[in-house]
């Protein structure tokens, strides 16, 4: 897809400002665009404001004055309760305007939401991201867009300065189809990652190199390449990218359309009870690779 | 015997089978069910038939059986329900159905309201099973009033288990329902996998009946089995909902659950594939159908081990 180069600064507003949200609206500063954010926790946009981001009162207000509106909040309620009603994003936006949900949540209630807007004469994309702080913070984060060709045509030069990789998915819903699937990908592969390197270890291979081998064989992946090293003594980070509690929901959105529409997902169920139990033995706080110490254990190494 | 009066609501093939057993050991019982005619037959043998669940407040010991959480606040909350009398209700609210959670503690506090103790007490079993006096319950709530109503829930025949207050009783019949699922499951497989080395199903559940394996289950499950009759005696969608509540309680808990994880998407695959309202060893075909290998109706004499 060719890529269509703007350099106009856009006027974007920005709902929901946690770890993502922050990483994003860092990049479109960076960019040159003018951001007004709005966060239901104010505190959290608090250095981004030093750094030229507007705040606005509600998601209206970040609405009424963007041409461009995003949302990243964590789930189906947090996105209804910020796009819809007096103070929401469709209370503000123009006609002319266009709103695009990044949030990862059911696609049959992403496409609900969006048939509100449309009643309204008024233009919702879902804009799913598949990426991490980490590799937002490197322009190499990939976004997935649903809904309105000719919309998402008009934006397109904006998604790229999120990041490299931009694609059109298919209707409304469908690019958050696609993010719930990738994410399924995400959490079985660091799964079976896991699963190898107990096996290697157990076999006699030092942890380090088993991780390090993994890692230069032909099954590595961007994900697996930040991750992966986390399971090494003493780099658990205090901080993770996503804990085992917000990684389950992923997954268990997949289990929801999977069982919807009749389609079996033995490997996304099983790698969520081996997270259920992470749970069990209390380290469900940790980066969800924290799998790797149920192997550890159930193998006897610990 | 203690002699309470008894009252019972819901009274569909499997209340009525339950119902029969309580008038052969001579019990003074009045029934309710919505469809009146359904009862006919039990009003003959002893029962009194009454018109509406409030009728059933002067019992001492009520039980409820109906087919979901909206019908058992109906029959015990609603206008015309169990707890409408003024003044008036049974000591012991016994539930012998399938309800959430959410329901059972509605019900259970309008019940404590009036003075009546409610006991969860979920069973094991169809109503061939109740009829050979074979029906196992798993009962939970307050010990004293569990006491009373043991000597009638014996009258089932296959035992009875208390197994704490609460809801306890409803989480073991979950618990109970991953097991039939996982042995279902295991069943297809191996007699899938016993019929590719060419053994016949009707020679391998023979076996299996008469080994340490056996029970109850795999005898009356040995006729579908065989013969490919999946008349439903519980359906997939059914046997799908008590995966996920079972599934969910896992999660909340912390406890790993991937047999039954990966079981519940042979179940899901079933409902794909356009079973889902026939019986769950419909999983034997799906089974079948993946190994490449088409299954037929045996012509063996086999028997479900319950007539």
């Amino acid at each position: 897809m060719s890529r269509i180069v703007r350099r106009v600064a856009a006027e974007i507003g920005f709902i929901g400002l946690g770890d993502m949200g922050q990483g994003v609206v860092r990049r479109l500063l960076d960019a040159g665009h003018q951001v007004t954010g709005w966060n239901r926790t104010a505190a959290k946009g608090a250095d981004l404001m030093t750094h030229g981001m507007a705040w606005a009162d509600t998601p209206r207000g970040a609405a009424a004055v963007s041409e461009i509106v995003f949302s990243i909040v964590t789930d189906a309620a947090a996105v209804r309760a910020v796009a819809l009603g007096d103070d929401g994003v469709i209370a503000g936006l123009s006609s002319d305007s266009v709103y695009l949900d990044m949030s990862t949540i059911d696609p049959e209630v992403s496409r609900g939401i969006a048939s509100e807007f449309a009643a309204a004469g008024l233009i919702m994309l879902d804009a799913p991201m598949s990426g991490s702080p980490i590799t937002l913070a490197q322009g190499t984060a990939s976004t997935m867009v649903g809904g309105d060709r000719a919309a998402f045509e008009r934006v397109e030069s904006v998604l790229y300065d999120i990041g490299s990789k931009v694609s059109y998915i298919g209707d409304s819903g469908q690019a958050v189809m696609m993010k719930i699937a990738v994410n399924l990908t995400l959490i079985v592969e660091m799964v079976a990652f896991c699963e190898s390197v107990a096996l290697a270890e157990k076999a006699g291979v030092a942890r380090s190199v088993a991780v390090d081998a993994m890692l230069k064989s032909v099954v590595a992946s961007p994900v697996m390449g930040y991750r992966g090293p986390f399971i090494l003594e003493g780099n658990m980070p205090d901080k993770p990218l996503a804990d085992v509690t917000l990684q389950q929901k992923d997954i268990l959105l997949a289990l929801e359309v999977a069982r919807r529409q009749g389609t079996p997902a033995p490997l996304a169920a099983v790698s969520n009870e081996l997270l259920n139990a992470c749970r069990g033995r209390g380290i469900d706080h940790r980066d969800f690779v924290t799998v790797f110490d149920v192997y550890h254990m159930l193998s006897g190494m610990s | 015997m203690s002699g309470m009066t008894l009252g019972w609501i819901g009274a569909g093939r499997m209340g009525a089978a339950m119902c029969l057993r309580l008038l052969d050991a001579g019990v003074d019982l009045s029934v309710y069910n919505r469809t009146r005619e359904k009862v006919a037959h039990l009003g003959a043998l002893g029962a009194t038939v009454v018109d509406t669940p409030a009728k059933l407040a002067d019992r001492e010991l009520v039980f409820t059986m109906v087919s979901d959480p909206t019908a058992f606040l109906e029959v015990t909350t609603g206008p015309e329900g169990l707890f409408s009398v003024p003044g008036l209700a049974p000591q012991i609210l016994i539930d012998a159905s399938t309800v959430s959670a959410d329901a059972s503690k509605e019900v259970r506090m309008a019940a404590a309201e009036r003075g009546c103790q409610l006991l969860a007490a979920p069973v094991s079993g169809n109503p061939k099973v109740v009829k050979s006096g074979r029906l196992t319950v798993v009962a939970s709530g307050p010990i004293q009033a569990f006491e009373k109503a043991r000597p009638y829930l014996e009258m089932f025949g296959g035992g009875v288990s208390y197994v704490g207050e609460g809801d306890a009783a409803r989480l073991v019949k979950i618990c109970h329902n991953l097991l039939l699922g996982i042995v279902s499951q295991t069943l297809a497989e191996t007699a899938t996998l016993a019929e590719r080395a060419g053994v016949s199903r009707a020679d391998y559940m023979e076996f299996i009946n008469m080994s340490v394996m056996g029970s109850t289950f795999t005898h009356y499950k040995t006729p579908a089995i065989v013969k490919l009759d999946f008349t439903p005696s519980f359906t997939g969608h059914l046997l799908r909902k008590d995966f996920e509540l079972g599934l969910e309680a896992g999660r909340q808990h912390g406890v790993p659950l991937p047999t039954a994880a990966l079981v519940h998407q042979m179940i899901v695959a079933m409902i794909g594939r356009g079973y889902g309202d026939e019986d769950f060893m419909r999983l034997l075909t799906m089974e079948a159908e993946s190994a490449g290998l088409e299954l037929r109706p045996e012509d063996a004499e086999v028997s479900d081990g319950l007539s």
